[in-house]
């Protein structure tokens, strides 16, 4: 079992490199999470934020590079990593024909979560996300929003270290996305970590402990979000950096 | 607009057969490509020589008879069958079901377009049939027999026209099907039950083919003049070839093009309702129950028989074979005493029994595709399994598993009912138990592993991954080949140097480590491919 050495990041990626053929999507990207910290991942469509996030995940090969999740590697032990992470995709593509409740068991299933641990996880979040009435319903009976809830109640359910999350806000209702917002912070002032990509710059400017811009597979900048911002907004950073090679 | 959209929906159809979703060169070589394209050639060729080989034993009592309207007229009705069987489900799914109804009905594009696209591939579907039942007709007679210009016009204008006619009426019942299941929530079930009716008359007719044939033969003559002088449009279909008159063609194409136009409208009046129906939304209230915890192994098999249970067209589609096991030992058990009687009488050895018994339950076998379509299905949630702490080998282990866990008690249900039924001594039964039950593991297996090689997870409809996909087709074709070689080497080869008994015992171990091979594959290098498909 491979371990980096040095602090107690719960992500860290080292020179990422990640290709489709003779497209470079991701290119020598480094970063790191510590723990108790959000951190918001901002690019533009197609910058490479869902390969690197996938890699992140194991479920994407990379070519060069290391990612080590609470001081595992991804490539030496993918299935101690998984242990410790849960991913929520931008779209959530589940399994239409079991039924919510049926998802959340085979997913705490998987997890070996005692019958205890999931009843009370599995009521909190779903009263909390206001889905329990609808979990005998088969999730192809789902909107978008009750998918994502859903999603968001399964990754919850084995009490991750790290969460990884593909626009967790698209498709929820105002409610929701607040509540999840307010759950994001709770998770990591217990010691949890978040990684996440957005599009809603002012959600990441007001969510986020750190943030990083990646462009063309490249990071360009990152950091605490005042290193970042200085006296600007994100917003005003973000376009800056994307004119600045137009 | 509308070429745009038939475009679309060719590209489709094409993708669906012969494309994989994978992105590796072994997937996109010329080679798999011919290899496919020579397997569905043989394939087609067979089923051709099959109704040719018909077509053949009616022609010359026909002709003789003076009635070769007849035959032309049972070569139309056999294929407008065959096309309106073989459509209504695929109507049902293409028509009124399809994943993206909602986008396209999003779009400015007329509901009439989208109809038409649509069912200009169940025309195509439906066509490639019509080539292989009808075509052999013309081959068959322009073999004995000649046709003057006016007769190949009369034939090729309704070669053309039969497919509306079956289409016409196969969109109907696919649309009543879609109307009524619709509001169901006890959908899977209900298209269980009608499929299985289905099936049943479609196997009864079949069963009968034979004896209708010779009845047909032995009464061609009062046949024709009852249909003469009652049924006009069938002999019109058959006048219009026989005799190339072109007044009957006017008449028969328009007894096709008519009822499709009709139905056409019909439908059209009525899609968008019926495609935007949400099916059985009715609300279930969740009651809170104490959880049964499972290991993530039995987990994920529940999550295969959960996915297998859910969908009547997965279920019926992937294990014909165990229906047809089950019902053809019950048969055998009736008729058993007749079949000794006359194996008796042609000097068959009780051993030869049982190998052709086994032979025949792995060749029931190839029908049992539950394993081949099982990556494709994953489709868009391929992200569930891959992000979760599971080792990609039980993930692919649970889809083979579940068709043993299914397969195997089936089949042994079926092997204990012919067991019974022949009484055979207790080293025969050996060889009816051993070689089926080996060959279940191994379709199992190679199903998995053919469609990790082309695995399917672009498709809009289910489908697609479960009867239309590449997959499908090899682990149906090079299951077949497994059954037919075997029987091929012994009878021209190895019938004179090896004994039956010990000759069946070695395929049952060459199998049987086939099975281990593909199991240490899917263990490794085959966990490995999992994990890197998209």
């Amino acid at each position: 079992m491979q371990s980096f050495l040095g602090g107690n990041e719960m992500l860290r990626i080292e020179n990422l490199t990640k290709s489709y053929g003779d497209k470079v999507a991701v290119d020598n990207l480094s970063l790191h999470i510590m723990p108790g910290e959000i951190y918001g991942f901002i690019g533009h469509n197609g910058a490479g934020k869902t390969t690197t996030l996938k890699a992140c995940c194991g479920i994407l090969n990379f070519d060069k590079g290391e990612i080590f999740i609470d001081g595992l590697s991804i490539k030496a032990d993918p299935y101690g990593c998984k242990k410790r992470i849960a991913y929520i995709p931008d779209n959530p593509d589940l399994y239409e024909f079991l039924t919510g409740i049926q998802y959340l068991n085979f997913i705490a299933d998987i997890f070996g979560i005692s019958a205890h641990e999931r009843k009370e996880k599995i009521n909190e979040y779903s009263e909390l996300f206001d889905l329990k009435a609808n979990l005998a319903q088969h999730i192809s009976s789902y909107s978008h929003g009750m998918k994502q809830k859903l999603a968001v109640i399964s990754a919850l359910i084995h009490s991750p270290k790290l969460i990884i999350m593909d626009e967790p806000f698209v498709g929820l209702d105002p409610i929701a996305t607040h509540k999840l917002k307010q759950l994001m912070r709770k998770i990591c002032d217990e010691g949890g970590a978040i990684f996440f990509s957005t599009h809603i710059l002012e959600v990441a400017e007001k969510l986020c402990d750190k943030v990083a811009i990646i462009k063309e597979g490249k990071l360009v900048i990152s950091g605490t979000m005042s290193e970042v911002m200085g006296n600007t907004s994100l917003e005003d950073v973000f376009l800056e950096l994307e004119e600045k090679d137009a | 607009m509308l070429k745009a959209l038939l475009k679309v929906r060719l590209a489709y159809l094409w993708a669906s057969m012969f494309r994989s979703s994978t992105k590796t060169k072994t997937s996109k070589s010329s080679l798999s490509k011919v290899g496919l394209a020579l397997l569905v050639l043989y394939g087609f060729g067979t089923l051709a020589f099959v109704f040719g080989a018909m077509y053949s034993a009616i022609l010359e009592p026909f002709h003789k008879a003076g009635i070769d309207w007849l035959y032309f007229l049972l070569a139309g009705l056999f294929s407008a069958g065959i096309m309106f069987i073989s459509s209504i489900f695929t109507a049902q799914t293409q028509l009124f079901e399809s994943k993206d109804n909602d986008l396209l009905l999003s779009l400015p594009v007329p509901p009439s377009y989208l109809l038409l696209s649509r069912i200009f591939i169940l025309f195509v579907i439906g066509f490639f049939l019509h080539i292989i039942v009808f075509v052999p007709s013309l081959v068959v007679y322009l073999m004995k027999y000649s046709l003057s210009v006016s007769q190949l016009i009369c034939y090729f204008v309704i070669f053309l026209a039969l497919p509306f006619f079956s289409l016409a009426f196969a969109s109907l019942c696919g649309w009543l099907l879609a109307a009524i299941t619709s509001r169901m929530r006890s959908r899977t079930l209900f298209t269980m039950i009608m499929s299985l009716l289905f099936f049943a008359v479609y196997f009864y007719i079949n069963a009968q083919v034979q004896s209708y044939i010779q009845y047909i033969t032995s009464q061609g003559e009062a046949i024709a003049e009852a249909i003469q002088g009652s049924i006009f449009p069938l002999f019109w279909l058959g006048s219009a070839i026989a005799e190339g008159n072109f007044l009957y063609l006017l008449l028969i194409v328009l007894f096709c093009v008519v009822p499709f136009a009709l139905v056409y409208y019909i439908i059209l009046k009525n899609f968008i309702k019926i495609a935007t129906t949400k099916s059985g939304s009715a609300q279930i209230a969740y009651v809170e129950r104490a959880f049964k915890l499972r290991s993530a192994k039995h987990a994920l098999l529940r999550k295969e028989l959960s996915r297998y249970t859910s969908s009547a067209m997965y279920m019926l589609n992937s294990s014909l074979g165990l229906l047809f096991g089950i019902i053809g030992a019950v048969f055998l058990a009736i008729k058993a005493d007749d079949l000794l009687r006359i194996a008796s009488k042609m000097a068959i050895d009780e051993l030869y029994i049982g190998v052709i018994a086994a032979v025949a339950l792995c060749g029931l076998s190839t029908m049992n595709l539950i394993s081949a379509p099982s990556i494709s299905l994953e489709g868009k949630s391929l992200w569930i399994p891959q992000s979760l702490p599971v080792p990609a080998r039980d993930v692919l282990l649970a889809k083979a598993k579940l068709q043993m866990v299914i397969s195997i008690p089936a089949m042994l249900i079926t092997q204990i009912i012919i067991a019974f039924a022949l009484q055979l001594p207790l080293e025969y039964n050996f060889v009816l138990f051993a070689l089926p039950l080996v060959f279940t593991v191994f379709a199992a297996f190679f199903g998995l592993y053919i469609n990790l090689m082309f695995p399917k997870f672009d498709w809009v409809s289910e489908t697609v991954a479960v009867k239309q996909s590449a997959s499908i087709l090899l682990t149906m074709l090079g299951l077949t080949v497994a059954v037919v070689i075997p029987i091929v080497l012994y009878v021209f080869v190895l019938d004179k140097h090896m004994d039956i008994f010990t000759y069946t015992l070695l395929f049952t171990a060459i199998f049987g480590i086939a099975s281990l091979m593909l199991y240490r594959y899917i263990d490794g290098r085959g966990a490995k491919r999992f994990e890197g498909l998209q």
